[in-house]
C-alpha cells in the first residue's frame, strides 16, 4: 500500500467548500454550483484513491451538492416543494455563517496564544493556618477536579515509564538446540515428537524458544519433521541416520 | 488616613498574596474601603503597570483581579522557569468554542450543524479543560444540555467580560476591515488603557493574519 500524506486538513465538509471557493476566487452568493461540485467530488475521490477514509459527513456534503446541480438542470416543476435557489441558499446561508465562526476561531487563536504567555502565580500551601471552613461542593466541579488529577496522573507515569523494558533471557536458542540434539541421540531412529519435548510444567516462553530451536536445527543441521495433518503433534527425526544408511 | 497610592501598594500586595483572583467585595471587605475608593486606587495601580519598568500586569475576570506576568515578556520568563510548552486548543476546538462563545447557551446539535460535522469530542476536551459548562436544558425532546463559556474561558482569551467580545458582525468579511479599524481609533482615544492596548495589537494580529491566511490562499 502507498504512504499518502495530505497536506491539506480540513474540519468539514464546509471547511472544504469554503477552501474550494476561496481558491477559485468564487463570490461565496453568487457559486457556480456544477464547477465546485466536480471539484468536490474530485477532492473525495483524490482521497478515497490515497486509501484514507472518507468520513461520512463530506459523502452527505456531495450528495447534497449533486442534488442542487441536479435540480439546476431539470426543468422547474411547480409542485415541488423546495426549488433548487432555496437549496443552495439554504447551503449559502451555512457556509457564510461557517465562514464567520472560522474567522473568530482564528481570531480566538491568536488571543489564546498571548495568553497562554502569562504566568500566574499559584496561591501559597500554608499548612498551619487551614481554617475549617465548611465546603459547599459542585458534584460537577468535583468530578472535573477528579478527571483533571486523573489525566495530570496518566501524564506523569507516561513520562516515568520506561521507554523499553529489557526481560533477561531464561533460555535461549543454543541452549535448547544442544538440549534436544542429546534427547534425539537417546531417542536414536525413533525420534521423538513434539509433545515429549514440552515437559508439563513447561512455561509458554519455553516452548516458543523450543519451537524456534527445532526451526533453527531444521535449518542448519537437517531434522526431519513428520506430521500427519495439520494441528496435531509431530514427529522429530535426525536426517543424519538417514543419509548414512 | 491612607491615600490612594498607598492604597494602591496594599492592593498590589494583597494580590500578590492570594495568587487567586480576588473579587471587589473581598477587596473592600479586607481593606474596610468603599468601592469607589478601591476602584480608584486599582485604577492607579493599572496605571502603574502600563510602564515598560513593569512587569507584571493587572489582570480582571468579571469582577474579580489578579496579577500576571505580561505576555509579552514571556520569551525571557521561560528561559528561567524551563516552564513546558503550553499547548493551544486544536482547529476542532476553537471552531467549536467559538460558537458556543456567541450562542450561548447552546446544544450540542446546534453545534455540530453550524460545523457541518459531529462536535462531541471537541465539546468534550472543552469540558475537560474548564473552558465551556453546562448550562441548563433546552425544553425539548430530550432535554439536551445547554452549553456555556465559563470564566476560565474569559481568562484563555483575556476577556473581562463576555461583553467584551467584538460584535459578531465585525468577523463577516465585508465588514471585518473596516471594523477593526473603527475598534482599534475608537478605544485608542478614549481608553489609553493596558488591557485595550493589547486588544488593539491583537486586533492588529488578526488583521495581518488573516490579510496572510488570504495571500496563502
Amino acid at each position: 500500500m502507498a504512504y499518502a500524506v495530505s497536506l491539506e486538513t480540513y474540519e468539514g465538509p464546509l471547511d472544504l467548500l469554503i477552501n474550494l471557493i476561496q481558491k477559485n476566487k468564487i463570490d461565496i452568493y453568487n457559486i457556480p454550483i456544477a464547477k465546485i461540485t466536480n471539484q468536490y467530488l474530485l477532492q473525495i475521490r483524490t482521497w478515497q484513491d490515497m486509501d484514507m477514509d472518507v468520513a461520512s459527513e463530506f459523502v452527505v456534503m456531495a450528495a447534497r451538492l449533486l442534488e442542487i446541480k441536479a435540480k439546476a438542470l431539470l426543468p422547474k416543476n411547480e409542485d415541488e416543494q423546495e426549488d433548487p435557489e432555496d437549496l443552495q441558499a439554504k447551503l449559502v446561508r451555512q457556509l457564510v455563517e461557517y465562514k464567520i465562526f472560522k474567522e473568530i476561531s482564528h481570531y480566538f487563536k491568536t488571543r489564546e496564544q498571548i495568553e497562554l504567555c502569562a504566568i500566574y502565580r499559584d496561591p501559597e500551601y500554608i499548612p498551619q493556618n487551614i481554617e475549617e471552613i465548611p465546603l459547599v461542593i459542585d458534584p460537577y466541579a468535583l468530578e472535573q477536579c477528579f478527571k483533571q488529577l486523573l489525566f495530570q496522573k496518566e501524564e506523569e507515569l507516561e513520562a516515568l515509564a520506561p521507554a523499553q523494558k529489557i526481560i533477561r533471557e531464561l533460555f535461549n536458542i543454543e541452549e535448547k538446540i544442544a538440549e534436544i540434539t542429546e534427547i534425539l541421540v537417546q531417542a536414536g531412529v525413533d525420534g521423538v515428537s513434539f509433545s515429549e519435548l514440552l515437559r508439563p510444567e513447561i512455561t509458554r516462553e519455553e516452548v516458543v524458544v523450543t519451537l524456534q530451536a527445532l526451526l533453527e536445527m531444521v535449518k542448519t543441521s537437517g531434522l526431519r519433521l513428520l506430521q500427519n495433518r495439520v494441528f496435531i503433534d509431530f514427529q522429530i527425526h535426525r536426517e543424519v541416520e538417514n543419509d548414512e544408511q | 488616613m491612607m491615600n490612594s497610592d498607598e492604597l494602591a501598594g496594599v492592593i498590589e500586595g494583597v494580590l500578590f498574596g492570594a495568587g487567586d483572583g480576588v473579587s471587589l467585595t473581598e477587596l473592600c471587605r479586607c481593606l474596610d474601603k468603599p468601592i469607589s475608593e478601591v476602584q480608584f486606587a486599582m485604577e492607579i495601580l493599572k496605571q502603574d503597570y502600563q510602564s515598560k519598568a513593569r512587569g507584571i500586569r493587572l489582570v480582571q475576570i468579571k469582577d474579580s483581579y489578579q496579577l500576571s506576568t505580561k505576555p509579552e515578556y514571556y520569551g525571557y520568563i521561560k528561559e528561567i522557569t524551563r516552564h513546558q510548552e503550553k499547548t493551544g486548543l486544536s482547529r476542532a476546538a476553537l471552531e467549536t468554542l467559538a460558537i458556543i462563545a456567541y450562542r450561548q447557551p447552546i446544544t450540542r446539535l446546534a453545534v455540530d450543524e453550524l460545523r457541518g460535522v459531529s462536535s462531541s469530542s471537541a465539546i468534550q476536551r472543552l469540558l475537560d479543560r474548564g473552558l465551556v459548562c453546562d448550562g441548563g436544558r433546552l425544553e425539548a425532546p430530550g432535554r439536551p444540555i445547554l452549553y456555556k463559556t465559563t470564566k476560565a474561558f474569559l481568562k484563555t482569551m483575556g476577556f473581562t467580560s463576555l461583553k467584551e467580545m467584538p460584535e459578531f458582525e465585525v468577523f463577516s468579511q465585508e465588514k471585518q476591515e473596516s471594523f477593526s479599524l473603527e475598534l482599534l481609533n475608537s478605544e485608542s482615544q478614549n481608553n489609553p488603557d493596558s488591557s485595550e492596548d493589547l486588544l488593539a495589537g491583537m486586533l492588529e494580529k488578526t488583521i495581518v493574519d488573516a490579510q496572510i491566511l488570504e495571500a496563502a490562499q
